[in-house]
């Protein structure tokens, strides 16, 4: 693994200290005015809106974070999010990973139609589809159902997972596919075994993609679901931003609510850094 | 290897979210959820059993349930009502505000409107070309009609169709800082003379830096619906009307002279005499609001609900401030303002809504808001409560016997938008009124003449 | 090469395997996205409100949308936007990702807080923005005055001068991480033994970047690119919450043009035909980038 480094090691080191500069000076960006929104959270009712701004609180509290659990339906909230979003993430990855080796792999009549017909998907205004939506999952029978919203979440992002997916395994060479075959692997072994293992970044990034984009959904699902125990909590926190805006609270929730995120990507971050290093010296 | 161990971790979390999915459908008892809401079959209405006695759920879409306080007092109505009402539910179903139409509009194209939908006067004159709400004047009858006010009658009918059930009201009027005007030595302006005075004496530098620290007024200027209805409740007492109906035409007056006055005259209070808080286009109204508690500004032109919100973010301030009548140009005038309920055609249960309806209005029910919000009732009767003897309320209370009709217009939200634009790029852009005016009415002459057809 | 290969491919593989393989993502998005695509296309030669009046007018919504000269400006407005969007969030997204592409002791960190914009809905990064942005409480005018950098508060979202530029600078803070994201996942799926090949040969960073890294990149780049245009083309939240398109027309995407004819003017039929201008203008770029970038 770090044959690589030893030969050019000097150059690598003289690299890494630019690139930590670069992603400290970045980080800063990020961090300010999220550091803002957790000092925000941890100030009480009077103290929100001050005249001059304060780092921090003079009487530092976590009651926004004990409303969070007592007055608001955001447990509630959350379980729903941890549903619509796992499920379609799964299912969006296993669309996509077909579809994006159906594609790289076999020439069919229609292939380049499908594909651009994913793009096309994404193109509309989606405000104006609101309506038409909304008949659909209703002539369906799906309205306030989980299975409903699902579907509506996956409909959202597998064109973009399906072309990215595509291009990962457009990637890996077709001789890996032909070698299984030879070897004696059905298509579908050779899918399965060989070839997904070896776009796992691929593979990660998209899954990241859909949860995080489900996560953080709002206007289908405030439209679509007519039921307060089918929200979601993008929609809770958001519905905080009212006549008064709760500013401690909505924050404490955006905290709360970006707590699984980070951890669902610390788990497939690792993912990155395997990939080609580990399917290569395999193939 | 790694990738066995993905496939696990994915199967485990499946299995967890089929588990979660098990539990949500196992456990979607009333407790869950805040307003209680039951678990069911989506917008199916409730259509289990009409006979007395049999329980009947009623779906009420607020818009008032996200708001902390209101939210709080309107759910305490409800449960009051059920538990004096057994067989009937009332099922909340939640909608930001700013969702409002889209919301409506969406389940109306499904014919799938919840029983009882909040409502502004805003839209009314679509929602009645769509034919989506019940007229509500033969149910309520003559008797109850009239014991509303006459302005809240009027925003909440189309032609002779009451449409929505007046609930509160915020009708605008001037709130100011009555110890800043005390220490002054000057009395709330009465009209828009002494209103710029005021406000440039209320425009100071109060810590001696150099620098100002205070404005006089504390203006909307966003471009959005906030700004531009405060902007018409003052140009409205200059003498002009947005749209009236003449004998079946409709003419505005956003082409006439007295307006572009009253553009001058507003912008400059931005432009000319600095007595706003700088960006008054990017100003909208929870800025406003938080610029007059934490005591930035000393007057704001607002509905009445403005003085719930100040009070909970500064109780101090909350005890200085007062409420005086708008100021009067060539007439006084100012929208009644009210929100309400309005109840869907294709609803079953519409009786049992309107005697909801009419169980919230009761005094003891209706006065938790003014106490608590700053909304006011729309009857006359629960009008004379006490509690609207405070210097607060006075204002608002005057204001609300020069009710301001404007008539129903369909394009009047496009109109108002036209001056939202003008009222921006003059403050925002550097446009001169010249050339704002110009575009004015172009686009109010376009929008005339598309309903003029 | 591959070219030559594909063929060979065609040719032990029978047709209509490749159906089996998308037909998951094909079923979801025939059921869900055709009908909507449809209707919208179909009420843009109505005067409709979606209940009860259905007038067929023909092409007059669009005549009136093309007709007037401020539909184009919005267009060209909603252009830049994009494209200074877009453009930020590949430039900061490569050389992020650039970075975070090695092993340094603590990159999970480092990956993790780059990654944060995109954790937060954008209706609360707006908000939180505006906050920051307010030229009385908010925290960046606190700073410059206490710096001493400006003496009168600045309205960053309220003039002419810096409203367009704050705009575009919050969507780029909000949207970059996806970019970063993808790429990084491109650059860990390039097979490793082509650096190394080149290496031998001597070849330098900067070509080594041109002829290896691009190229390989090219696919998730181009979806990427083509994709992240047209979200941000359409983009409306951050703009509505942050400047209601003021001052005057400055920040007014077409986005918010679309949702103020369709939910507050309730003139569907225009706000459709709109929407096909957009989709059209939308196809055209994504057209336009495949050729550019010739992804077959």
């Amino acid at each position: 693994m770090n044959k690589k480094k030893v030969k050019s090691g000097k150059l690598e080191r003289k690299g890494n200290t630019g690139a930590v500069i670069i992603m400290l000076f970045f980080c800063v960006i990020v961090l300010l005015p999220i550091l803002w929104m957790i000092s925000t959270s941890i100030k009480i009712d009077s103290e929100m809106v001050a005249a001059v701004p304060r780092w921090i609180p003079e009487t530092p509290s976590l009651v926004a974070y004990q409303r969070f659990f007592k007055d608001y339906p955001f447990l509630m909230q959350l379980k729903n999010t941890v549903i619509y979003t796992l499920c379609s993430t799964i299912l969006i990855v296993i669309c996509a990973c077909f579809a994006g080796y159906g594609v790289t792999r076999f020439e069919f009549r229609g292939k380049n139609a499908f594909m651009s017909f994913l793009l096309v998907t994404q193109m509309f205004p989606s405000v104006m589809l609101l309506v038409p939506f909304y008949n659909v999952i209703k002539s369906l029978g799906l309205l306030n159902t989980y299975i409903g919203m699902i579907l509506v979440y996956i409909s959202i992002s597998v064109a973009f997972a399906t072309w990215m997916m595509m291009g990962f395994f457009k990637s890996i060479p077709l001789e890996l596919d032909e070698a299984a075959i030879i070897d004696g692997c059905s298509r579908f072994q050779t899918f399965l075994k060989v070839i997904m293992p070896l776009t796992l970044p691929g593979i990660a990034s998209v899954a990241i993609f859909s949860f995080i984009t489900g996560w953080n959904e709002y206007m289908f699902t405030s439209i679509l679901t007519t039921q307060a125990n089918m929200q979601t909590i993008t929609i809770g926190i958001t519905s905080l931003n009212g006549e008064r805006v709760m500013w401690n609270d909505m924050m404490a929730a955006s905290v709360i609510s970006s707590i699984p995120l980070v951890i669902v990507f610390m788990f497939l971050q690792k993912y990155f850094v395997s990939g080609m290093t580990s399917g290569a010296v395999k193939g | 290897m790694k990738y066995r161990k993905l496939t696990a971790v994915l199967m485990a979390m499946t299995m967890v979210a089929a588990l979660f999915t098990g539990c949500g459908s196992k456990t979607e008892e009333p407790a869950q959820t805040p307003a209680g809401q039951e678990a069911q079959g989506g917008d199916e209405k409730s259509d289990s059993g009409k006979a007395d006695g049999e329980p009947i759920t009623i779906q009420v879409m607020s818009g008032m349930m996200g708001e902390k306080v209101e939210g709080a007092i309107e759910q305490e109505i409800a449960d009051d009502f059920m538990e004096k009402n057994p067989n009937i539910k009332i099922e909340f179903i939640p909608m930001s505000t700013n969702d409002v139409q889209k919301k409506i509009i969406t389940l109306a194209t499904g014919d799938s409107l919840p029983d009882v939908v909040g409502v502004q006067p805003t839209w009314l004159a679509q929602f009645e070309e769509m034919g989506i709400f019940e007229d509500l004047r033969p149910m309520m009858g003559e008797e109850y009609v009239n014991t509303y006010f006459e302005g809240a009658l009027y925003e909440a009918s189309v032609g002779d169709k009451i449409l929505m059930f007046p609930w509160l009201c915020t009708p605008t009027a001037l709130l100011y800082r009555a110890d800043w005007f005390e220490e002054e030595g000057i009395q709330p302006p009465s009209n828009w003379d002494e209103f710029l005075e005021a406000a440039k004496k209320m425009t100071k530098d109060t810590d001696g830096d150099g620098k100002i620290d205070r404005w006089g007024f504390s203006m909307v200027g966003t471009r959005n619906n906030s700004g531009e209805s405060r902007f018409v409740a003052m140009s409205r007492t200059w003498g002009v009307d947005e749209v009236v109906d003449n004998n079946g035409t409709w003419e505005s007056g956003f082409t006439s002279p007295e307006f572009e006055n009253f553009l001058t005259y507003f912008t400059d209070l931005n432009n000319e005499y600095g007595v706003v808080p700088p960006g008054a286009v990017e100003t909208g109204y929870a800025e406003a609001v938080n610029y007059f508690s934490t005591e930035k500004t000393a007057m704001m032109i607002t509905g009445s609900n403005a003085i719930g919100v100040i009070k909970s973010q500064n109780p101090e301030v909350g005890e200085k401030m007062a409420s005086c009548m708008l100021p009067t140009g060539t007439t006084s005038c100012s929208a009644t303002g009210i929100g309400g309920y309005a109840i869907s055609a294709t609803s079953e249960h519409k009786e049992e809504a309107l005697e909801y309806l009419k169980f919230t209005l009761l005094p003891e029910n209706i006065l938790k808001f003014a106490e608590g919000t700053g909304r006011m009732p729309t009857q006359k009767d629960v009008m004379q409560d006490e509690m609207f003897n405070q210097e607060i309320f006075k204002g608002y209370v005057a204001m609300l016997d020069k009710p301001y009709k404007q008539p129903v217009f369909p394009g009047y939200v496009e109109l108002l938008d036209v001056a939202g634009e003008a009222y921006s790029n003059i403050m925002g852009t550097g446009q001169s009124v010249e050339d704002a005016m110009k575009v004015v009415k172009e686009k109010t002459e376009a929008i005339l003449a598309e309903n003029n057809k | 090469m591959r070219k030559s290969r594909n063929r060979k491919q065609a040719n032990i593989s029978f047709n209509k395997t490749g159906y089996y393989f998308i037909f998951p993502a094909l079923i979801t998005m025939f059921v869900l996205i055709i009908y909507p695509l449809l209707y919208g296309v179909y009420i843009s030669f109505f005067d409709t409100n979606l209940v009860n009046k259905w007038d067929f007018v023909g092409i007059l919504n669009f005549k009136s949308i093309l007709t007037d000269l401020n539909f184009y400006k919005i267009i060209l407005l909603t252009l830049k936007f994009s494209i200074l969007v877009v453009g930020g969030h590949f430039l900061i997204g490569f050389i992020l990702a650039h970075a975070l592409n090695r092993n340094i002791r603590g990159m999970a960190i480092f990956r993790s807080i780059l990654l944060l914009p995109w954790l937060f809905p954008e209706a609360v990064i707006a908000l939180i923005f505006k906050w920051i942005f307010n030229p009385l409480y908010g925290l960046l005018n606190h700073v410059l005055m206490t710096v001493g950098l400006t003496s009168e508060p600045i309205s960053w979202l309220g003039s002419k001068e810096y409203a367009f530029m704050m705009l575009v600078f919050v969507c780029i803070w909000k949207g970059y991480p996806m970019v970063m994201t993808m790429i990084l996942a491109g650059l860990q799926n390039i097979d490793k033994t082509l650096y190394e090949a080149a290496r031998v040969d001597g070849v330098s960073k900067w070509q080594e970047f041109l002829y290896i890294t691009l190229p390989s990149l090219k696919s998730v780049l181009t979806v990427t690119l083509v994709l992240d245009t047209v979200w941000w083309f359409k983009h409306y939240t951050m703009a509505w919450v942050l400047t209601n398109g003021g001052p005057g027309q400055e920040t007014s995407l077409i986005s918010i043009d679309i949702y103020k004819t369709a939910f507050e003017f309730f003139d569907f039929g225009k706000a459709a035909a709109m929407s096909v201008v957009v989709f059209v203008v939308c196809l055209a770029i994504s057209k336009l980038y495949r050729r550019l970038l010739r992804d077959e």
